[in-house]
């Protein structure tokens, strides 16, 4: 058994494993696929009934349950959706597993997942990652 | 909204789902016996702890293991253990009645996430897995960890 509180290990070593059979243009397709599978029903309707409302939505149900440390802050005046992710659960997490060594790109996951469906939708996505921190800025803007 | 990370447990079930997906990827881009491998390299990395105690002979590591990961998910499983065993039986998989309570399916040998993944965390200790069953449908199965003879 896989549990859910052990996926992040798993998902760096599916990274790993990945590239060690295609390559980095194999991760990459792979991140494009678990994008249109997993976000399309998630992320991608909820923006598309409520704007970025729906970033909202989406991310106050997944950061909460990964237990984040993060400041979320929905603008509507502004047109803006910004995420201060203070301690990324998953790269802690790595980070924190001493005798493992997470793939090197890790932090790329999350723009690739997510850039596409937002801009998709005809949003802007901005980001900003400091990776061995474990800390990033996401920003969605209404165009 | 603003948390901290002690505001929340840690439980994302959604996870199954990516988890899935992966596994998914894996099975179909490269086979049945690269999904193997990848659990393999994910156990040797992950487990390793866990692996370096059972080589010990210590069974309360894998029984410890064993408690706490079935809490953390927060699903119902009966565990009977003993000096020279640990015996676990479960009605369903977590990761399969999520996945499908989601509408998704699990990946083709799903089933490889409980035999791969034990059979390499006893490898190269006094202990060896026995898979008693498994319901490819719920994921309910029986496993056994026991104490090779003489060991």
């Amino acid at each position: 058994m896989i549990s859910c509180t052990e996926f992040i290990p798993a998902y760096s070593e599916g990274f790993k494993f990945i590239e060690s059979m295609g390559g980095r243009k194999e991760v990459e397709k792979f991140w494009s696929e678990l994008s249109d599978l997993y976000l399309t029903g998630t992320l991608a309707k909820l923006m598309d009934e409520d704007g970025l409302g729906g970033c909202f939505t989406y991310w106050a149900h997944s950061l909460n349950e990964e237990a984040a440390d993060f400041t979320m802050i929905l603008d509507e005046n502004k047109g803006e959706f910004t995420i201060d992710m203070h301690k990324c659960p998953s790269k802690r997490m790595l980070l924190q597993l001493k005798y493992m060594t997470p793939y090197n790109s890790y932090c790329d996951h999350c723009d690739a997942l997510y850039k596409p469906v937002v801009e998709r939708l005809g949003y802007k996505y901005e980001s900003k990652i400091d990776c061995d921190n474990a800390s990033c800025r996401i920003i969605i803007k209404r165009t | 909204m603003e948390r901290k990370s002690s505001d929340n447990k840690y439980q994302h079930k959604d996870f199954h789902i990516s988890q899935n997906i992966l596994m998914g990827f894996i099975y179909s881009s490269f086979g049945a016996d690269a999904l193997i491998n990848y659990l393999e390299q994910f156990t040797i990395a992950y487990h390793k702890p866990l692996n370096q105690k059972m080589k010990q002979g210590n069974i309360g590591a894998l029984l410890d293991y064993c408690i706490t990961i079935y809490k953390k998910e927060e699903w119902p499983v009966k565990i009977t253990s003993g000096e020279n065993y640990v015996e676990i039986e479960q009605d369903a998989c977590p990761g399969i009645s999520h996945i499908r309570a989601k509408g998704g399916k699990p990946c083709p040998n799903y089933r490889e996430t409980y035999l791969t993944i034990y059979k390499t965390i006893c490898k190269g200790t006094p202990f060896e897995y026995i898979f008693k069953y498994f319901n490819d449908e719920t994921g309910a199965c029986k496993q056994l960890f026991l104490r090779k003879e003489g060991k």
